[in-house]
């Protein structure tokens, strides 16, 4: 398979804010605060890159398995990264020679921290003083704020966050104050990055669309360089599902080193269309890509550091980033009519997943109550019947 | 307060000659994106990423401190951001020559450089841009803050840092020569060139690359890197697809012949020649008016008016050009294969390759049975005026005496378009490529290094012996022969067929670095 991996940016690409968070020293507390698309994953593996170069003690922290998995391909060798809440539990044990308090199982029978038995037992803690690493801290708003009052607690002082709260998918959260009050972070030490580093301007363009206006984490502005196709919108038949999966399979064909999120409003969705993608038939120049998929919860060996296809569920693509992205069959998206703001959030993550190019599919018989949310300019998202 | 304090240096006594350096204080942010570029630039050259230093108090000229940076100059350069840290810049002045501005404690004034200098002289304004070959050194305050810088660069994938020598001097930086800067007067601003040439810079490298080709490809090289040279005729069964006069006019004047087909049409061999220089003289437009908009639709753009302006024949291959064009903005459904093999002419594949791939480093690694030698070059002249030679990686900035002789010859574009009549002295010589050497060397061993490392099947080998009785062993699926003495071996390439898998192979660069290194020329 063709090999995807992190490319260093070049000095025309950072924008001066962006300089600014990269030149941050290695020591003290930063927080950097910005949209999707602004750069902040791609400062955080520079500063992670940095710390590797330097053979220092450091850790770079994500919010699941699959930014995790993610963020450790792009990297390249070596990027010493960890799940937050596998990592705390761990170092939690190491240094308190005791296993963290968690609260009985939920419905799906996860057992969240007790964040108030960890307070306690922090706090009867003699000085420990440990050298603590590093922390470079990935979307750093899907942590609990309490999950960095321990940290503070325990000693770790070198923080460097990255963080957006306009992308929380967690109710267990923390927002740009909470983070800035717990790390006792200075003002000069927050920046707030507004260019669009990662999206082409047809991408940028349309999540912008989906922007639900919240102040403490505006849209980022929109890329210097209107560069990028306008996105599409398809209507086909739901019996043309596998010329769909042929020509998104065509399209991978022609750049293999690319990376294709396909991203389903269900698990059903997914399904049928991993299948339709797996099981196709379509003449291609480089054989058949790598067709992967995955869902929230399950460890599968997804592979971001080759070109390929990765289905996957609305609620598993935040903090991801593809070449393209193919909404699948949008038309079965939650949405509620008296609260447009959700649907337009997940859009927003989605679009914003995306490099280059987006694609949505929607199916002819399908409901139309998503369109209330989509823009209808033309020179925003271009619609077509599939054919 | 006494005189020097106010006018600095006025009773110094003048140097006695020619200064052989001068200093540009600048941050180290600013010079990471000059060496990027290949080009000291005005503040108008940096797409707005210029931090305020020395460059904007003369946009248009480069300042260059004689004897020492004023204290002044140091503080400008770092004063708009606190994580920005002052360099100086040694630039060579050596064989430089025109018409430039020397300030002096008296006052500012055009002067003819060297012959005018009178050695008073506390700073020259030279008209940018400057090539960054001239640098002879780097200065940072410290050597923590070299250490600093050099890492900090590390974090771009196109800051050559390496390539130039940094050295630290703590003095230079405390105590600075006390001179006025700005000095009062002066030129007034100057609009500089600078996109034409990084955009040539671009496509020079990348014909370089794809330079092994075939005797197209390095008449191509030729007519880039030294086009008032002369130039070698094509061999008959080799036809100039690309329109290499086309090649020599932009690099010896920065302009492309007139893309009317009526007009500057005599210059182009034929309808794809004209579609093609017109599809680049469009996209250095675009490159001018600032990259406003998408390269692909003003390619798109560009299809669409060419077409009107030729015969009925060549409009249908240009509508279904545009309308396969067009699909890849899309989720077009044909496959590679099927887009090459729909449209076969280089103007067209080269094009089609343009929607297909997205910077220069993606071209060079992109491979298809069905490209030819004069698809990939034009694919490369257009890709390298997208990019420019600015966004282009280390990787394809490394091939030795590359950088020198780019920079040099964007600058000396420059110049020429803008008239200053700067002379920059020598030329650096452009580097040959690989297949040109090896044909000049080809009865040394590197020809035969090469072939055996890469294991290509080029190899003939003579075995003379000597009179006597031999004696097959065959064994083991194997033979050999026994005999009394010494054989003599003479194992020779055939030339042909080692150009042949040079041209189908891409050589990595440190591949091709160790042939380069080992051979003659």
């Amino acid at each position: 398979m063709a090999k995807r991996k992190f490319e260093l940016p070049g000095i025309q690409d950072l924008s001066k804010e962006q300089e600014a968070a990269r030149a941050f020293p290695k020591e003290g507390r930063h927080l950097i605060v910005g949209g999707p698309g602004t750069g902040k994953s791609v400062l955080a593996l520079i500063r992670a890159r940095r710390h590797s170069r330097d053979d220092d003690d450091y850790l770079f922290l994500v919010f699941n398995h699959l930014l995790d998995r993610a963020s450790g391909q792009l990297f390249g060798d070596g990027l010493n990264s960890r799940t937050w809440d596998k990592w705390f539990r761990e170092m939690f044990r190491e240094t308190a020679k005791e296993t963290v308090p968690r609260h009985p199982p939920d419905h799906r029978g996860y057992r969240a921290i007790d964040w108030d038995g960890v307070n306690e037992i922090v706090h009867a803690l003699p000085e420990v003083g440990a050298d603590f690493p590093y922390l470079v801290i990935d979307e750093g708003q899907d942590m609990p704020s309490e999950f960095y009052a321990s940290l503070v607690n325990l000693g770790f002082a070198r923080f460097f966050v990255v963080a957006d709260q306009n992308q929380q998918i967690t109710e267990a959260n923390s927002n740009r104050q909470d983070i800035q009050n717990i790390l006792d972070i200075d003002t000069e030490d927050v920046i707030e990055l507004r260019a669009n580093y990662r999206n082409r301007y047809p991408v940028a363009r349309l999540a912008r669309e989906f922007y639900t206006g919240d102040p403490a984490s505006p849209p980022p502005d929109l890329p210097p360089e209107s560069r990028g196709a306008v996105p599409q919108l398809f209507s086909y038949r739901p019996e043309d599902i596998e010329k769909v999966a042929t020509r998104i399979l065509r399209f991978a064909d022609r750049d293999p080193r690319q990376l294709i999120g396909v991203i389903a409003p269900s698990n059903t969705v997914r399904e049928r269309y991993f299948d339709a993608l797996r099981t196709s038939d379509a003449k291609l120049d480089n054989g058949m890509p790598s067709v992967n998929t995955y869902y929230m919860g399950e460890r599968a060996a997804v592979a971001f550091d080759e070109g390929g296809i990765l289905v996957i569920n609305a609620q598993a693509c935040k903090g991801l980033e593809f070449d393209s992205v193919v909404l699948a069959d949008i038309d079965e998206h939650y949405h509620r009519r008296d609260d447009r703001d959700i649907a337009k959030r997940l859009f927003y993550v989605m679009v914003a997943r995306a490099r280059e190019r987006v694609f949505m599919f929607q199916k002819q018989n399908g409901s139309n109550r998503i369109e209330e949310i989509l823009p209808s300019d033309s020179n925003l998202l271009q619609r077509e019947v599939f054919r | 307060m006494t005189r020097e304090d106010m006018f600095g240096g006025q009773d110094r006594p003048p140097r006695g000659h020619v200064p052989a350096t001068g200093l540009l204080a600048t941050n180290h942010l600013n010079l990471f994106y000059m060496l990027s570029a290949g080009l000291l630039l005005p503040p108008s050259g940096f797409d707005g990423k210029h931090y305020e230093d020395t460059l904007g108090s003369f946009p248009g000229w480069i300042p260059l401190f004689l004897g020492g940076a004023p204290l002044q100059a140091i503080t400008q350069s770092t004063a708009e951001a606190r994580h920005l840290k002052p360099v100086l810049i040694e630039v060579s002045l050596i064989g430089l020559s025109g018409r430039i501005f020397a300030c002096r404690a008296d006052g500012t004034a055009a002067i003819d450089f060297p012959r005018q200098l009178n050695g008073f002289e506390d700073s020259l304004l030279i008209p940018a841009p400057l090539p960054t070959s001239r640098i002879t050194s780097i200065v940072y305050p410290s050597t923590d803050d070299k250490r600093s810088c050099e890492a900090d660069a590390r974090d771009y994938g196109n800051v050559p840092i390496k390539d130039f020598k940094g050295r630290s001097n703590k003095t230079m930086f405390t105590r600075g020569r006390r001179t006025r800067w700005p000095p009062p007067g002066g030129p007034v601003e100057r609009v500089a060139v600078v996109q034409t040439p990084l955009a040539a810079g671009g496509a020079m490298a990348m014909m370089q690359h794809f330079g092994n080709l075939g005797d197209l490809a390095v008449e191509c090289c030729r007519s880039a890197f030294d086009p008032e040279g002369p130039s070698k005729p094509l061999p008959d069964n080799v036809p100039d697809a690309i329109g290499l006069d086309a090649i020599r006019d932009w690099m010896t004047t920065g302009c492309l012949p007139s893309s009317r087909p009526d007009g500057g049409s005599a210059k182009y061999q034929d309808a794809c020649a004209y579609v093609f220089w017109g599809a680049v003289e469009k996209l250095l437009e675009w490159r001018r008016e600032g990259r406003l908009g998408d390269a692909e639709e003003v390619l798109l753009r560009w299809l669409a008016e060419a077409r009107s302006n030729l015969d009925s024949r060549s409009q249908v291959g240009i509508g279904t050009l545009i309308a396969s064009l067009s699909s890849l903005r899309g989720l077009a459904s044909d496959t590679t294969s099927e887009l090459f093999e729909r449209h076969p002419t280089p103007t067209a594949r080269a094009m089609t390759l343009f929607f297909l791939r997205g910077d220069c480093a993606d071209l060079l690694d992109f491979e298809h049975d069905a490209l030819r030698e004069p698809d990939s070059l034009m694919a490369a002249v257009l890709f390298g005026a997208r990019d420019g030679w600015l966004r282009l990686p280390l990787r394809l900035r490394a091939m030795p005496g590359l950088a020198e002789a780019v920079s040099y010859r964007m600058a000396r574009m420059a110049h020429r378009m803008a008239g200053t009549e700067l002379s920059l002295g020598e030329s650096p010589p452009r580097v040959r490529t690989l297949r040109e050497l090896l044909v000049l060397d080809q009865n040394s061993s590197v020809a035969l290094d090469l072939a055996r490392r890469q294991k290509w099947d080029c190899i003939h080998t003579r075995v003379s012996l000597g009179r006597g009785e031999y004696r097959l062993v065959v064994a083991g699926g194997a033979a050999r022969v026994e005999m009394a003495g010494e054989p003599k071996v003479d194992s020779r390439v055939d030339l042909a067929r080692l150009l042949r898998y040079l041209a189908e192979s891409r050589l990595d660069p440190k591949a091709e670095s160790k042939v380069r290194g080992s051979l003659r020329h």
